[in-house]
């Protein structure tokens, strides 16, 4: 069976073969290739694919579908938002201990005597209860995104353990 | 329909957009037959498609915004047969080609790199011979790339624009090509 004609497109026997399941695996390798980038044969796969009967999908599809993506999303989300809180975080912690007012002199004000021990307690403080608030934030985050790989895993044996 | 019309409404992943979500899963639920046929017909196993038909569906949410309107279907059968061509090429390789004796790529034979030496130069020529007459009886899509490489000595890139292929297809298809005409050549083609 020829698979291309002359000018370089897949067959209507080629086409048909794929069709019916009746191409060996370098064939189907080919056809897949050609189909990539053939906007005319893709054309006409679809619609021999159209006239004939469709494989029912397996009822797990939508749902694992759905779910890979959800998982995506909140990976996403979780990422770029716990990147966000750090950096903010770690600014807070900076500003709290004066790393930036130390970092732009004033040169018509005399240098400023640091913080006593005990002027610098309180900041501490206040710096130690921000960085526990986002802690705490990334702690949630963290736990929502293993539950829900979890549940995925769960749902991913229940179906491979099925005939 | 649903292309430009997810594609405006939403493009990068926020978690929440439940419109966008419904729609997808719609178009998910109208169009999963063609798309795991598409991949059963590529694979023929029932895991496999399923697995590629998840990662079309992947790969098309996540590209909603180019989906040309009216048109889902082509795009989706696309997105299926390249998932497919990934897995099948893989699959090839690992189980073909790396079992190929690749010995024939010597310094004697015209198909290797290594600069000839006078002597070579004239066995080659028989060779050369040879080779374009196997190279006319290699069937489609190898003989009009190998024809346009080995004996008009054009590169990749010009084929790839003549024949308005991908460079990476034609790249593919000089190599497959290539290993059939040693094949031939070794068995006295």
């Amino acid at each position: 069976m020829e698979m291309f004609n002359n000018d370089g497109h897949l067959t209507e026997q080629a086409l048909q073969s794929l069709n019916t399941g009746h191409l060996d695996e370098l064939c189907r390798l080919e056809a897949a290739e050609h189909l990539s980038f053939c906007d005319e044969c893709l054309l006409r796969y679809t619609a021999i694919l159209e006239q004939g009967e469709l494989i029912t999908a397996p009822d797990t599809l939508k749902p694992k579908t759905l779910a890979e993506l959800r998982r995506r999303s909140l990976r996403l989300f979780s990422n770029r938002y716990a990147t966000a809180i750090a950096a903010a975080g770690l600014a807070l912690v900076l500003w709290s201990g004066g790393v930036f007012g130390a970092l732009i002199p004033d040169k018509t004000q005399p240098p400023p005597t640091p913080p006593s021990q005990q002027e610098q307690e309180p900041l501490f403080a206040e710096a130690d209860k921000l960085v526990k608030t986002m802690n705490d934030h990334l702690n949630e985050l963290l736990k929502l995104a293993h539950k829900t790989e979890q549940d995925n895993g769960n749902n991913q044996n229940n179906i491979y353990n099925r005939e | 329909m649903y292309g430009k019309e997810i594609g405006q409404k939403k493009r990068v992943y926020n978690g929440g957009d439940a419109v966008s979500t419904k729609e997808f899963a719609q178009m998910l639920e109208q169009y999963q037959k063609l798309v795991y046929t598409v991949c059963y017909q590529m694979t023929g196993d029932h895991f496999q498609a399923q697995d590629l038909a998840q990662e079309t569906f992947i790969a098309a949410y996540t590209h909603l915004d180019s989906c040309p309107t009216g048109a889902e279907k082509p795009w989706l059968v696309r997105i299926a047969a390249n998932k497919a061509k990934d897995y099948l090429k893989s699959a090839y390789h690992r189980r073909v080609l790396t079992a190929d004796d690749d010995t024939a790529l010597t310094d004697s034979n015209p198909l290797s790199n290594a600069p000839p030496t006078p002597e070579d130069i004239s066995v080659s020529n028989e060779q050369l011979a040879q080779i374009t007459r196997l190279v006319h009886t290699l069937k489609e899509p190898y003989a009009l790339v190998c024809t346009m490489h080995f004996l008009q000595d054009k590169t990749i890139d010009e084929i790839s624009r003549e024949l308005n292929r991908p460079y990476k297809t034609v790249h593919t298809q000089i190599y497959r090509g290539k290993i059939l005409l040693q094949k031939q050549l070794k068995g006295g083609g």
